[in-house]
Parts: structure tokens; sequence; C-alpha cells
């Protein structure tokens, strides 16, 4: 499910689930967790032809507690914020939904031209928390909210790149090397700790209505 | 209705219009009065499930008609300003998606109201800004509310410059999500589609991006009355 390389001191987390499009389930949940807890100077996350195309509504319903699936998610996120370390993401393919919310919560996104970003949650009566909680900052309110009600307006890489989400655009053979020089250079500079504690404060309070919000929604999943 | 302005319903989506095109749209207190009890409708009716904005004639909106309005005191500037800041809450509170086709001029208002729509498609023609500045006043909801919704820069240089965006853009800026050809064409289907998503999940999202627009708009509460007495 989750597969973790080293390059020099940058590790890199694949999501390694390609039949389901990365699509997150208890189990990757578990193990993008523990990767990111890994010894290493800052990470990278990653997905092959697919960054991550949502959470995998299929499995939530096979959970005993769907609402702790979602609160174990949301401690994901946190410890990507919480972290001292850089985490940087390389996306190609789909970033739907979660996957999108994984790429925002990351300090910094590389992208191919072509991939796809997206919020489809309130197509299946569902919305989504990080985005809204955190994308609100990073990206304003006026596209967080099309993006969102709207539930089928793709972004391309390079729209991505326009609007903010995206800070680098490579080819699809580079996009992982991209993402782990930016990642090195992040973690050389000796301010990158103050700085991210600065840029991601209130966070909390962002996670903690994300929980709050989505989870008496689980109850009417289309 | 001689307010000049209409809703017009088909299926679930109800189409409020602006009609009064040989003002170029420019809203009275009357007709944002009778927008507000429009939007009341649609929020009561469950028939509707979205709600769409646009313009007859050449322009979508010039702004806010205010006919030689005088303001002497704060209390007359505070019961001037319930009007328009009643409707930006009512649409940005509605629990279901609202969308705006903008083609040539959306300015003040009409600039504004884009600011609480959760789509808007605008055509290659339109030119959009905020004209507060040539009258001594400022942009209300778009120095409050506005800083959080498109990018601080450009809402900062649509207020206190009097800058006017390009379909483009507004499409950068995040005032506006899509330049097409027929705007009112493009905003029906996307009120068709959107109208099918669940309601309950809708006025979940709806709730949690309308956070703090009491707040903001009390900002403007706060500050404009000062302005629109001393101008």
């Amino acid at each position: 499910m989750i597969r973790t390389t080293r390059h020099g001191q940058v590790a890199v987390v694949t999501l390694d689930r390609p039949g389901k499009r990365n699509a997150i389930d208890p189990a990757l949940c578990y193990g993008l967790r523990d990767a990111l807890c890994a010894d290493a100077d800052a990470y990278v996350i990653t997905g092959g032809e697919n960054f991550c195309a949502g959470f995998d509504a299929h499995a939530l319903r096979a959970v005993d507690e769907p609402a702790r699936f979602m609160t174990e998610m949301q401690s994901v996120f946190e410890r990507m914020e919480a972290t001292d370390r850089p985490v940087v993401a390389a996306v190609d393919g789909y970033a739907l939904g979660m996957g999108f919310e994984l790429a925002l919560v990351c300090d910094a996104a590389v992208a191919t031209a072509d991939a796809t970003f997206g919020l489809p949650e309130i197509t299946h009566g569902l919305l989504p928390p990080v985005a809204v909680g955190r994308g609100i900052d990073v990206l304003g309110r006026g596209w967080i909210r099309h993006l969102a009600v709207s539930g089928r307006r793709w972004w391309s890489g390079t729209e991505a790149y326009d609007l903010g989400l995206v800070v680098e655009l490579a080819g699809r053979e580079d996009l992982v090397t991209a993402a782990v020089s930016l990642a090195a250079d992040l973690a050389a500079n000796p301010n990158f700790a103050a700085g991210k504690r600065i840029l991601t404060g209130g966070a909390e309070y962002a996670y903690r209505m994300s929980a709050e919000t989505v989870a008496p929604l689980l109850g009417t999943l289309v | 209705m001689d307010t000049h302005v209409r809703m017009d319903i088909s299926g679930p989506v109800a189409e409020l219009v602006l009609d009064r095109p040989r003002k170029r749209n420019a809203v009275t207190s009357a007709m944002m009065a009778a927008m507000t009890d429009a939007v009341a409708e649609a929020d009561a009716r469950d028939d509707i499930r979205a709600l769409v904005i646009r313009g007859e004639g050449p322009d979508f909106c010039a702004g806010e008609d205010v006919g030689g309005l005088r303001v002497r005191t704060a209390d007359e500037a505070r019961a001037y300003l319930d009007t328009p800041l009643n409707l930006m809450r009512a649409l940005e509170t509605l629990p279901k998606p609202v969308i705006v086709a903008v083609h040539g001029h959306a300015l003040g208002f009409g600039a504004e109201v884009l600011l609480v729509a959760d789509g808007v498609f605008v055509g290659p023609d339109a030119v959009i800004g905020c004209a507060e500045i040539d009258h001594g006043l400022v942009p209300p909801v778009l120095i409050t509310r506005g800083l959080g919704t498109i990018r601080r820069r450009r809402a900062v240089a649509m207020a206190l410059l009097g800058e006017r965006l390009s379909a483009d853009d507004a499409v950068r800026a995040g005032l506006a999500h899509a330049v097409v050809p027929d705007p009112r064409e493009a905003a029906m289907a996307a009120a068709r589609e959107w109208a099918r998503w669940s309601p309950h999940g809708m006025a979940a999202l709806k709730r949690w991006l309308a956070l703090g627009v009491d707040a903001d708009l009390g900002q403007a509460r706060a500050f404009m009355p000062e302005i629109m007495v001393s101008r």
C-alpha cells in the first residue's frame, strides 16, 4: 500500500494502490501516518500514474466506525503540518477529494501540466472538510467554493499552477526528482521549521471543525 | 413587478433577473429589497434547488443607483446600508448553490455580488470593477468579506485604485470561474447539474463556507457610516 524509498536524506513516500487509483482506505491511511514518522530530513508524497483519487467510499462502508477513520485521517493531515520537516507533493494523474486535500496540506506541490485536481465530494452528498477548512487560506474562498459546490470542475496542473495550489510544473519523468530537489532545498533552510510553524498557525481549529462537520454526514453517504 | 426584478422558475432552478436595461440594471434600494425577498422565497421552497442571477440588456449590472443620495448622519448611513448588506448575507447563507451569469459590465454592487456566488460564468467582453472610489466611497463587501474570497492584492487594487478586471483577470483573481461564450446558458446548465446534489450535504457545505460572514459584514457596518457621512 505504501512504499518508502530514500533519495539522500529525503524520504519518498509512494501511495501504491494503483487498481483503486490510490483511493485512501484505512490501511493506506495508517501506512501514510507511519511513513511520515520515519526519520528523514524531508518527505515527498507521490502516487505513480495517479496521485490519489480520494477516499475509498466502498472501504468506508465496510468500516465499523467511519467517523473514527475520518478522525484518523485528520491526524495524518495534522501530522503533515505539525512536523518540522518539509512535506512536498508530487502529483500526476488524479488528485481528487482527499487527494486534492493531501496536496493542499503539503508545504508545496509539484505537478505535471495534465494532472487533474478537483473536489467531487458533494456529488456523494459529502463535503471536503480540509479543502474548506484550510483551502480558503491558501486559495481563497472564491475558488474553493466553486470547486466544492460544483463537484465537477477539474483544474489541470497548469491551472493549479496559475491559481496557486502548485508551485512548480515538471514533466512526468522529472516529477519526483523535481519534488525531491524542492524538498531538499526547503530542508536546507535553517529557518524552515520556524517559518512553517508561523505559516500553519491556526490549523488545529480547521481540522477540529473538519471532523465535527463531516461525521454527521457519513450516515447519509449516497 | 415594477421593481425591475423578477424571478423565473423552471424545474429546480430559480432565475433572479435584473430587468432595468435602460439603466444598465443599476440597482435601487427597492430592487435590492425585492431581491432579498426573492432569495428568502428560494430558501423556503424545497422544489428550488439552485439560484441563478443574471441581467437583461447589454450589461449585467452597472452598480447601485443611489439617485442623489445624501447621508447626513451615521444613523441614516446605517439605515441605507442595511439593504445591500442584508441581501449579501441572504445570498451567502442560502443553503443552495448561487450562480451568476455576467455579460458586459459588472460594476459596484454588480461586482460585489460575485463574491458570494458559488459559480460565476462571464462572457469574454466582461468588465468587472468597483466605481465607489469615484464617489469618495469604498466597496463595503469587497474590503471585508472579499479579502478572504479573492486574491487580496487584486481586491485592494479594485477597492482603492478602482481597477477594472477583464474576464480572464477575474478568473485568475478568483472572482469568476469560467469565461464562456454564453454566460446564461453556462449558468443554467451548472444550476441544473448542481441541483442534483444532496440538499443535506449542500446545506452543510454552504453553512461551512459561510462561516465568518456576520463578523465580516459587521466590519462593513462598523466603518462605512463614517465614510458615507464625511465624503
